[in-house]
């Protein structure tokens, strides 16, 4: 266990099992995109249009959310590996907080469309909207599960595990940045 | 004594072949004789006649099937008894979670296995039914079989949490996480209720090639790491008095 | 506190926002009435999209410190992203 702050050459953070995980669910997340993909490329004009009822501001919100949840995160695992607890834990509850913040607007912007009548079966454009979103929402909750769990590991009475919360942490991040690239493809690009 | 301890894993590995026979059965029944898994699936958007053309042009087929499905869908249960023998030995909550499982099991087996089997059967029992009727059968099948996957999402939440959190490390973690893809599949199985067409319709991309493809991944690998948990389990472990009989 | 704020991972994040809203400014209407299709936006955007992610998968991941297998595979993903998105135009 290295109690520096900097890494020593190839390492493979957290658990390697973690990493099944997460490119397992790099590509099956990337069956989500070309599906969308696909059905954008034969029916553009009514992707584009209906693209609009999104709410971009909204969308780039909650990228800065979980961008900025994951940089505490990061810093959170750099303090544990220096042995500062306190501030590893205050700057895990920052990045909980993030994702909670995450998951109230993401409700809140769901709602809204909702009222205005856009469902998921309203168009092929929305099916996808709702299904890539509920998907990647059930990932934030459970990440919010694990963050939870970190932030016990790191109040416990004994030497917190490295690896834990190093898993933990590679998934909060891949939470991240499968927002990124939805944010992209659904809210974005035309 | 050395020869009852060499017999000792004996019904578990009795039970661990049922699993890989009884899915060969499964292809058989479900690819080859009743279509409702053979390549491609029929949709939801299939007009009166093109149902009508599948079930009854199917008909003979779907009979054999259906006896067969009757009467092979008891050993699934001798699978989910050697895993749950399995999941006792675990560390942590796994006892608790074996029988989470093997309720999960048994809730799931109907909507998910033999239901389907059962309507299609219902709707050839008269060559000269109602054309409504039939279509009415088929998409309680099909809905109820694939939209019925969400029954088997508990199972394998129960299945990745044991092998989390158990310190024996009877089975590997990635196999934990695999389950996870496998829970995350079955999820996005749930809204095939909603969608008449595309990759979320019950025979779409995502709801059905990309669940079935993890699916079997994932089957493959636990069936082999099932049998090497067995293989590894000390004889310590059993009864020396009884034959098979588990101290854990 | 200072140190998070000199800490590289905090500039990467000011990298990641700063880019974050030039791509929602590339994608926004600009006061037009209704969206149109345009390959320059969507090249931006999803470019963008690209390297924050490789960003965020090398550094706050630390994939830069993994076995190379890994680091490759990471990459094999982000170009096939972008081969899916470019098929489509």
């Amino acid at each position: 266990m290295t109690t520096a702050t900097t890494l020593p050459a190839r390492h493979l953070p957290g658990d390697p099992s973690i990493w099944v995980f997460v490119l397992g669910d790099m590509v099956i997340f990337g069956c989500y995109f070309a599906a969308y993909l696909f059905d954008r490329g034969h029916d553009h004009e009514l992707f584009l249009q209906s693209q609009q009822h999104l709410s971009q501001g909204v969308g780039a919100i909650n990228t800065l959310i979980l961008l900025t949840s994951s940089l505490f995160v990061a810093l959170s695992t750099q303090a544990a590996r220096a042995a500062d607890l306190r501030a590893a834990s205050g700057l895990l509850t920052l990045g909980g907080a993030c994702g909670a913040g995450f998951v109230l607007l993401k409700s809140y912007e769901w709602y809204s469309k909702l009222s205005a009548g856009l469902t998921i079966s309203s168009n092929a454009f929305f099916m996808h909207y709702y299904m890539m979103t509920s998907v990647h929402f059930f990932h934030v909750l459970l990440g919010l599960v694990i963050l939870v769990i970190l932030r016990r590991e790191l109040q416990g009475s004994a030497p917190p595990r490295m690896q834990l919360l190093e898993t933990g942490a590679t998934y909060w991040h891949m939470v991240d940045f499968l927002w990124i690239i939805i944010f992209a493809l659904v809210y974005l690009m035309r | 004594m050395t020869q009852l301890r060499r017999n000792v894993k004996l019904d578990q590995l009795i039970c661990w072949w049922s699993i890989p026979i009884f899915y060969q059965f499964f292809g058989l029944i479900f690819g080859y004789l009743t279509k409702i898994m053979g390549p491609p699936i029929p949709g939801p958007n299939l007009t009166l006649e093109g149902i009508t053309a599948f079930t009854l042009g199917n008909a003979r087929h779907m009979q054999i099937g259906i006896v067969l499905l009757a009467i092979s869908l008891g050993f699934a249960s001798m699978g989910t008894g050697v895993i749950v023998v399995q999941m006792r030995r675990m560390s942590g909550p796994g006892p608790v979670l074996a029988y989470c499982y093997l309720a999960c099991g048994a809730a799931a087996a109907l909507p998910g296995c033999l239901f389907c089997g059962l309507l299609f059967a219902v709707s050839v029992f008269r060559p000269d039914r109602d054309p409504q009727i039939i279509a009415v059968l088929y998409e309680m099948g099909f809905v109820g079989f694939i939209g019925c996957l969400g029954c088997f999402a508990t199972q394998y939440l129960v299945f990745a949490l044991a092998i989390f959190l158990d310190r024996r490390a009877i089975f590997p973690k990635w196999l934990g996480y695999m389950t996870l893809w496998n829970l995350v599949t079955e999820l996005i199985a749930a809204p095939v209720w909603i969608f008449r067409s595309g990759p979320y319709a019950w025979n779409g991309l995502i709801s059905f090639y990309l669940g079935v493809l993890i699916f079997v991944v994932w089957i493959v690998c636990l069936i082999t790491w099932l049998k090497k948990a067995i293989k590894n389990q000390p004889l310590e472990e059993f009864d020396p008095a009884c034959t098979g009989t588990l101290l854990v | 506190m200072t140190s998070h704020v000199r800490n590289p991972l905090t500039g990467i994040w000011l990298f990641l926002a700063i880019s974050t809203v030039i791509s929602w400014w590339s994608g926004s209407q600009h006061g037009a009435n209704s969206y149109q299709a345009s390959t320059w936006v969507t090249a931006i955007v999803v470019l963008i999209a690209l390297v924050k992610t490789r960003f965020v998968i090398r550094n706050y991941m630390e994939v830069r410190f993994a076995p190379l297998w890994l680091q490759l595979t990471c990459d094999a993903w982000l170009l096939c992203l972008f081969g899916l998105v470019a098929d489509g135009f």
